[in-house]
C-alpha cells in the first residue's frame, strides 16, 4: 500500500483554491505500463517514481453545458528508474496542457468533484537515445474530489508511439513523423496509470 | 500439374446452374419427405415433432451436395454463432473436417504412384483421416518409419470449383450493379476470394505457405504447425508430419482449460496479421486445434494469403488509431487506401460518420466490442459515401472474423484487443 502525505492545514477539497494554483507532487507509475521495442522486448515501468508539477489558469470558463472548466499546464514531469535506466521528462517544445471540468454545472465552486485530463508530450531517454511522442499520451481521472488528486489513479487507456528524435524532421519540435517510423511504444495490456503519492512543498518557508 | 484457373464457357455455366437447381430441388424434396415422416411418426408415437435441427441438418447436406465452393462459404459462416442460429452452426460444424468422403478408391487414385510406393502397404497402408471441402487426408507410414499425413485433392474438385466460383463471381458482379450495393467492390472482392479459394487446389503452393507459416510462427513455442516433407510433396500431394492427439472428443474440454490455448491461437493470428504478413484465413475448428496444456495446432495453409507490406502497415495503423478513438486518422487511412471513388462521393460525410463510429466503439469494454457489427457498419459507410475499400483488407478481416467466431464458441472470455496490442505496436514499428 502506498503511503500518502497531505498537508492537513490546506483544504484541498475546496474548489475555490484551484484557479491560479501551482502544485508539486511525487508520483509513481502503477499497473502494467510497459515500453515495447520493435524486436518484441518489453521494459516494465510499474513502480517508476518521480515528480510532477501542474499550474492552473487564473480564469475559469464555462462550457456550453454549464459545467465550469479550468485549463491546466503541466510544468514538470520527471520520472527515473535506476533499475531500467530510463528517464522520462516533458518535451519543452510542446504544449503539455489539460483541463479540469466540474461534473456538475456552476461556477468556480463547482470545479470539484471534477474530471481531469492531461495531454502529455514526453521525452524518453533510454539506452543513449532520445525518443518523443507526436500523439499525446492522454491521462485522465474522473470525479476527483480534491486538488491535486492525491491518491487517485490517473489512468491511461491508450497506447502511445515514440519516435527516435534523430529520425524526426525538426527533432523535439516535430509535430509530424514524415517518413520516420516509431521506435518505441508506451502501452499497457490492461489499466495503468500514475498515482500522486506525496505533496511536495517548495515554498521558501515550509 | 500446373493449376491455371480455367474460365468456363456459358454453356458449361448454364449446365452447372441446372445441376445446382436439381440438387436444391432434390434437397427440398428430401427435407419435405423427412419432415413428413418425422411428423407422422411423432403423431403416432407421441415423440417430439421435428425441430429446427432437421432443417439445419438438411442445409448442411445440401451444402455438401453443392460442392467445395459452397462448403467453403459454409465453413466460414459456421464459425459465426452470432450471425446464425446455434443449431445451424452445430450442423455446419461437420463440414470442417467430416465432409462426406469420396469413395476411397477414387480418392486414392489421386495419390502419386511414387508416394504410394514409398508407403508401407501401398494404398492399403493409407487410412482415411479427414475429408474437407477440397482435399482428403490419409494417415500412413513411410518405409523410412515416419508416420505421415498425406493430403490429396478430392476427385472432381478442380472442375467443380472452376464452375461454381465463376458463377458466384458473376452473381457478385450483377449484385454490384444494384443501386443499394453501389460502391462495394463486390466483383473485385469475390474475384480475390475466388482466386484464394481456387489456389487451395495447388498443393505445391500450400506446401510452400505451410513451411513459411511454420517458420514465421516458430517464435511462438505454444503454436505448432506440422512440418512439410518436401521430398514427398508436390503439386498433387502434400505430405506432412503426423501430429497425434487431434481427434475431437464428444465432450470438449472446459473453456477455462482451453483459455491458454486460445491465447496462443490469437497470438499466432496477430503475429501473422501484423508482423509476418502471411495470413492463415481459415482458422475454423477443422484447422485450429486447441489442446489442453496451453498449446494449439494450426493445419492446412491452403487458404493463406500474403498481405502487401502497405496493407499490413495500414491495418496496424487503423487498429492503433481506433484504440485511441482517433476517428479522423481512421478516415485518413480508409480514404488513402480506397481503390475507387464515385463521382458523387461525400468525403466530409464519410469522415463525420466514421469518426462517430470509432468514438462509439472506442469506449466499449473489450467483451462488448462487436467486430462483425463494426466491420458491417464500416463497409456500409464506405458504400453510402461512395468509396470502394481496398480488397487487400478483406483477407485480414476474414481471418479475424473466422478466428473470433471459432474462439468465442470454444472460449467465450477471450480478450482480443488485449492480446492484439503488442502485435499492433510492433507492426507499426517494423
Amino acid at each position: 500500500m502506498t503511503s500518502i502525505t497531505v498537508d492537513r492545514s490546506v483544504d484541498r477539497h475546496d474548489p475555490r483554491l484551484i484557479p491560479g494554483s501551482k502544485h508539486h507532487v511525487a508520483m509513481t507509475i502503477e499497473g502494467e505500463l510497459k515500453l515495447y521495442f520493435p524486436d518484441g522486448q518489453t521494459l516494465p515501468c510499474s513502480g517508476v517514481q518521480g515528480l510532477t508539477a501542474v499550474l492552473t489558469d487564473t480564469e475559469v470558463g464555462t462550457r456550453p453545458d454549464g459545467r465550469p472548466q479550468v485549463h491546466l499546464t503541466r510544468l514538470l514531469t520527471y520520472l527515473h528508474s535506476t533499475e531500467y535506466g530510463v528517464l522520462i521528462s516533458l518535451n519543452p517544445f510542446r504544449d503539455n496542457g489539460g483541463t479540469l471540468t466540474g461534473v456538475g454545472p456552476g461556477g468556480v465552486e463547482a470545479l470539484l468533484p471534477g474530471d481531469v485530463t492531461f495531454d502529455q508530450f514526453l521525452v524518453v531517454k533510454l539506452r543513449g537515445r532520445l525518443y518523443t511522442n507526436l500523439d499525446p499520451l492522454v491521462m485522465a481521472a474522473n470525479s476527483i474530489t480534491q486538488w491535486p488528486p492525491m491518491g487517485t489513479p490517473i489512468l491511461s487507456q491508450t497506447a502511445t508511439m515514440f519516435y527516435d528524435v534523430e529520425d524526426l524532421p525538426g527533432g523535439l519540435a516535430a509535430t509530424a513523423a514524415g517518413t520516420a517510423r516509431p521506435r518505441l511504444a508506451l502501452a499497457a495490456e490492461d489499466l495503468c496509470g500514475s498515482r500522486l503519492t506525496r505533496y511536495v512543498d517548495i515554498s521558501p518557508n515550509p | 500439374m500446373t493449376l491455371t484457373r480455367a474460365r468456363p464457357g456459358r454453356w458449361a455455366l448454364a449446365r452447372r446452374l441446372c445441376v445446382i437447381a436439381a440438387i436444391v430441388a432434390r434437397a427440398l424434396a428430401r427435407l419435405a419427405s423427412g419432415w413428413a415422416t418425422r411428423w407422422l411418426g411423432a403423431r403416432v408415437t407421441g415423440r417430439p415433432a421435428p425441430g429446427p435441427a432437421l432443417f439445419a441438418d438438411a442445409l448442411a447436406t445440401l451444402v455438401e451436395d453443392l460442392g467445395p465452393a459452397y462448403v467453403k462459404v459454409a465453413q466460414i459462416l459456421g464459425t459465426r454463432a452470432d450471425l446464425l442460429p446455434r443449431h445451424v452452426c452445430d450442423a455446419l460444424a461437420r463440414l470442417y473436417d467430416k465432409v462426406r468422403p469420396p469413395p476411397a478408391t477414387a480418392a486414392l487414385r489421386a495419390v502419386p504412384a511414387a508416394l504410394v510406393a514409398g508407403v508401407e502397404g501401398g494404398t492399403g497402408g493409407l487410412t482415411p483421416l479427414a475429408a474437407g471441402s477440397i482435399a482428403c487426408v490419409f494417415r500412413g507410414r513411410l518405409r523410412s518409419g515416419e508416420t505421415v499425413a498425406v493430403k490429396v485433392r478430392r476427385p472432381g474438385a478442380v472442375r467443380a470449383l472452376s464452375l461454381d466460383l465463376a458463377l458466384l463471381e458473376s452473381a457478385a458482379r450483377l449484385a454490384g450493379r444494384l443501386p443499394r450495393l453501389r460502391g462495394i467492390p463486390l466483383g473485385a472482392v469475390t474475384a480475390q476470394l475466388g482466386d484464394a479459394i481456387y489456389q487451395q487446389l495447388d498443393l505445391a503452393r500450400e506446401a510452400e505457405d505451410l513451411a513459411a507459416l511454420r517458420s514465421d510462427l516458430a517464435v511462438l513455442p505454444a503454436v505448432r504447425v506440422p512440418a512439410v516433407l518436401a521430398a514427398w510433396s508436390g503439386p498433387d500431394a502434400l505430405v506432412l508430419e503426423y501430429l497425434p492427439g487431434l481427434e475431437r472428443t464428444r465432450t470438449p474440454p472446459a473453456a477455462e482449460e482451453l483459455y491458454p490455448s486460445a491465447v496462443a491461437a490469437m497470438r499466432a493470428c496477430f503475429h501473422m496479421l501484423f508482423l509476418a504478413g502471411l495470413v492463415h484465413c481459415d482458422m475454423h475448428p477443422g484447422n485450429l486445434y486447441l489442446l489442453p496444456g496451453g498449446s494449439c495446432v494450426l493445419l492446412d495453409a491452403g487458404f493463406a494469403r500474403r498481405l502487401a507490406p502497405y496493407a499490413r502497415r495500414h491495418f496496424a495503423d487503423f487498429f492503433y488509431a481506433m484504440s485511441r478513438g482517433d476517428g479522423a486518422r481512421c478516415a485518413d487511412i480508409v480514404l488513402g487506401t480506397a481503390t475507387a471513388v464515385l463521382a458523387d462521393a461525400d468525403e466530409a460525410g464519410f469522415r463525420r460518420d466514421l469518426t462517430k463510429l470509432v468514438e462509439d466503439h472506442s469506449g466499449l469494454a473489450v467483451r462488448d466490442f462487436d467486430l462483425v457489427g463494426f466491420t458491417a457498419r464500416l463497409f456500409d459507410l464506405q458504400r453510402r459515401h461512395g468509396f470502394a475499400a481496398d480488397p487487400q483488407f478483406v483477407f485480414p478481416i476474414l481471418a479475424l472474423l473466422v478466428l473470433e467466431g471459432t474462439l468465442k464458441q470454444l472460449c467465450p472470455d477471450v480478450n482480443f484487443q488485449r492480446e492484439a496490442l503488442p502485435y499492433v505496436l510492433r507492426g507499426l514499428m517494423t
